[in-house]
């Protein structure tokens, strides 16, 4: 073999490899980053979910005056869904501060329309003019949540 | 006197209520039996928030900013009187919310509702 043939095909064999090598580096690469992004838009569809469900107790909470039966139930799966969209949100934007102090404020807002004045009080009234808060910070904390995501 | 409070361990883990005639682990106990103690000595501690079942606005509001309100505290006192620790995921965002009621707050002022 002279080494006019066998320059070329050490040549060939390693661009080959290098070319193997580099599209399973790729390829992982790729993998790693959509299942990131999939895992990212099952966050999103969970927070909005129990986003809802949390907007749908709360109305229901302050269109009524206290009711001694029920309402500490309800004010704790309201609290709890709260915390656990809290933690959500906390691992979705923990590598981006700015982004993850702008969810917090609307976040904050949510919580704040369904769970401050009378909340979990044994003299609680209705306060029927509160679920609209409910439904605007609801909806604002999941389009903030959804346009903030395309920012990771 | 303890160097922190750890309202889940030395409170309960499931804060909740203004009043006293709310029950148990209302906002008002918490203040007067934890915060006011620290507050007019003058000494400084931890509040530790992990390991709660969550935080209701109400109950942040009445602690906290209840020193502002009934106590006649600035805020800046209890803001220096107290640092937050939330260490758990989204807990971080109760000491901003804390911050936020405490320096909204004013001596004798109603409790404000968000709308």
């Amino acid at each position: 073999m002279d080494l006019g043939t066998v320059v070329p095909a050490v040549i060939g064999a390693a661009a080959a490899l290098a070319t193997s090598a580099g599209e399973k580096i790729l390829s992982r690469y790729f993998d790693k980053s959509t299942k990131r992004e999939l895992h990212r838009d099952e966050d999103l569809k969970v927070l909005e979910r129990v986003t809802f469900e949390i907007r749908d107790l709360a109305t229901a909470y302050w269109s009524a005056p206290v009711n001694v039966g029920s309402d500490d139930v309800v004010a704790g799966s309201i609290v709890g869904r709260l915390t656990f969209i809290s933690a959500l949100v906390d691992e979705l934007f923990r590598d981006k501060l700015n982004l993850l102090r702008e969810i917090h404020v609307a976040m904050n807002r949510f919580d704040v329309s369904c769970t401050d004045g009378e909340f979990g009080g044994k003299a609680r009234v209705a306060d029927p003019g509160r679920c609209r808060q409910i439904e605007i910070t609801a909806y604002t904390l999941v389009h903030r949540a959804n346009t903030l995501r395309r920012l990771l | 006197m303890a160097a922190n409070i750890n309202i889940a361990k030395d409170y309960t883990p499931y804060p909740g209520g203004r009043y006293p005639e709310d029950g148990k682990g209302n906002g008002t106990t918490f203040r007067e039996d934890f915060l006011l103690p620290i507050i007019r000595k003058g000494e400084r501690v931890d509040v530790i928030l992990d390991g709660a079942a969550g935080y209701p606005s109400s109950f942040l509001d009445e602690a906290f900013a209840g020193l502002v309100r009934k106590h006649g505290f600035t805020p800046d006192q209890v803001l220096s009187a107290f640092r937050f620790i939330a260490t758990q995921p989204g807990f971080s965002r109760f000491v901003s919310l804390i911050e936020n009621f405490v320096r909204t707050a004013t001596p004798s002022g109603e409790q404000k509702r968000p709308h």
